[in-house]
């Protein structure tokens, strides 16, 4: 996955135009973890709304595989910031919404992966509710399965863990881990939490604020497999300080 | 493992207060629609009021009741009329919606008829479509269907394009074709949308059906009332308002039943997302 040089003008309302990013430059390799830290407002979700397809950069150019992303595509798969869930479906059917959506047979092996997700999430024993009736970290983890249950190739995660517990969110970055290891994939992440971008990351990237940019880049030499006891190591804390030191020279001071 | 622990919680059933808490609840109105007809009953014998100008409710209930099953035919030939008019404006209204709410052209291109059409009273159009399409009950449903149009139109095409920006967004990311979009994403968000559209509609499909039978009928409730009182039986003009009334709250109840019935996510829905 490549992106060069790309810049991303919003068209406001009254016709002007705001630029949200400026001369964006991220390789990532196949089957690389990739985390994006960045003060609030920066332009990490825009920019992961570029890489799948929703909407196409203004300057620069983005390709996957060697193929310019014009479109969405079916090996890509998106989580939103929002859990964004149907309300008119209950856990197990929004777990199988892409299939469904995508004109895909539901067969049993679907079902089965859907409700290994969820018993991995902790929610099979709501798969019959609806996510009205779910917590706002449940309907997260919910929204989290059905992004996986296609297998994608492309996972793009925008704060995935935001609305959960220090515990459970690194218990559930472990486990994103795992199946990562089963059956790898290419993985762009952005959070706020930089133990998390750590704990997870092949490589952590830092935006500046305002239009944004990736102005840094550090690589996490963490072996792996991590797991949660990784975040005691000395060398773990010193990569969450240097990247805690980056974010906060590029961000701007808000009074 | 939480959710099997809270279904043993025994909750107090409120279901032995229930018909307390209705019977009560109907009581007070109950009270005052009684007293209000023993003023009108009595007022009208006081003064001695002539039947055909305020008949008493005791007069209304006599005459009407001579007017026997017949009334139910009227009934009836209204019934038809309202629903056939009603479905025929859902079959039309649901496309022009889904054109309307896909294409800035297509909504460029029929709005203003639709608009156009709605500020004629269907009192001026219902002679007109009479004299187009016969006295028979075509024109009759054709009237009660124009009426209704406008309102399902208008709310089905807004409540398609409600849909929360994310929800579309996911829906294309993962790439489904724009008639999955419709059917998965953008109908459900409508429901509500519809809904309200289908309440107001049944109410103009009544009226649409009244001033029809006024033109041109020999049956119906509108008819009825039309003829009673050219023949001085205001009695039984009133009679049949009454039994309008009742069908005409028995099918907004039935529309908004089936609305609590099959899609009870859909209330409060419209107002939570916006
Ligand atoms: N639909 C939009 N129309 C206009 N401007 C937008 C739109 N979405 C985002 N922006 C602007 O683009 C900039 C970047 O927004 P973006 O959502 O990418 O930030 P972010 O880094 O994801 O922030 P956060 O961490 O708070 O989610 C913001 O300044 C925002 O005002
Ligand atoms: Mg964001």
């Amino acid at each position: 996955m490549e992106v060069s040089d790309v810049s991303f003008a919003y068209r406001n309302q009254d016709g002007t135009h705001m630029l949200a990013l400026r001369d964006v430059n991220l390789t990532v390799q196949r089957n690389e973890f990739v985390s994006i830290v960045g003060q609030s407002g920066c332009g990490k979700s825009t920019l992961l709304r570029l890489l799948a397809g929703l909407m196409a950069p203004n300057r620069g150019r983005i390709t996957i595989d060697g193929d310019a992303t014009t479109h969405p595509r079916r090996n890509i798969s998106l989580a939103f910031q929002k859990p964004t869930l149907l309300p008119w479906s209950n856990v197990l059917d929004n777990v199988l919404f892409p299939f469904r959506h995508q004109s895909r047979p539901v067969g049993r092996d679907e079902i089965a992966r859907a409700r290994e997700l969820l018993s991995m999430m902790g929610l099979l024993d709501f798969a019959e509710r609806r996510p009205g009736e779910l917590s706002g970290g449940m309907q997260q983890r919910l929204a989290l399965c059905r992004t996986l249950v296609t297998e994608p190739d492309i996972l793009l995660m925008d704060e995935p863990f935001s609305a959960l517990d220090a515990l459970t969110r690194d218990e559930l970055g472990v486990e994103l881990l795992k199946i990562c290891a089963v059956k790898p994939k290419t993985v762009v992440l952005i959070t706020h939490s930089i133990a998390e971008a750590v704990l997870l990351s092949d490589r952590v990237y830092v935006m500046s604020s305002r239009p944004g940019t990736l102005c840094d880049e550090v690589e996490i030499k963490l072996p792996r497999p991590r797991l949660p006891e990784v975040m005691r190591a000395p060398l773990f804390q010193e990569f969450t300080t240097h990247v805690r030191d980056l974010v906060q020279q590029h961000s701007v001071r808000q009074s | 493992m939480s959710a099997t622990w809270s279904n043993s919680i025994p909750f107090d059933s409120p279901k032995s207060s229930r018909w307390l808490l209705v019977a009560r609840r109907a009581l007070v109105p109950t009270l005052v629609f009684v007293a209000l007809l023993t003023i009108w009953e009595t007022g009208v014998r006081t003064f001695n009021v002539p039947s055909f100008i305020l008949p008493a409710p005791s007069v209304i209930v006599r005459d009407t009741y001579g007017v026997g099953w017949a009334l139910f035919g009227h009934a009836q030939a209204t019934l038809t009329t309202v629903v056939g008019g009603y479905l025929c404006a859902i079959l039309i209204s649901f496309p022009l919606a889904v054109a309307i709410s896909s294409s800035a052209v297509l909504s460029n291109a029929i709005y203003p008829l639709l608009v156009v059409k709605q500020s004629i009273p269907t009192v001026a159009l219902a002679p007109i479509l009479t004299v187009l399409l016969g006295t028979g009950s075509a024109a009759r449903i054709t009237i009660a269907a124009l009426i209704a149009l406008f309102p399902m139109v208008v709310s089905t095409a807004t409540g398609l394009s409600s849909a929360p920006r994310e929800m579309i967004e996911l829906s294309r990311s993962m790439d489904a074709s724009w008639v999955r979009r419709l059917i998965d994403v953008r109908l459900p968000s409508a429901v509500p949308y519809i809904f309200s559209g289908l309440k107001v509609s049944m109410t103009l499909a009544l009226i649409g059906a009244v001033v029809a039978e006024f033109v041109a009928a020999e049956r119906g409730l509108g008819f009825m009332i039309y003829t009673s009182t050219a023949f001085f039986q205001l009695p039984v003009a009133f009679g049949a308002m009454i039994v309008l009334g009742l069908v005409g709250t028995v099918l907004f109840q039935t529309v908004s039943q089936i609305e609590r019935r099959f899609f009870p996510w859909a209330i409060g829905l419209a107002e939570s997302e916006t």
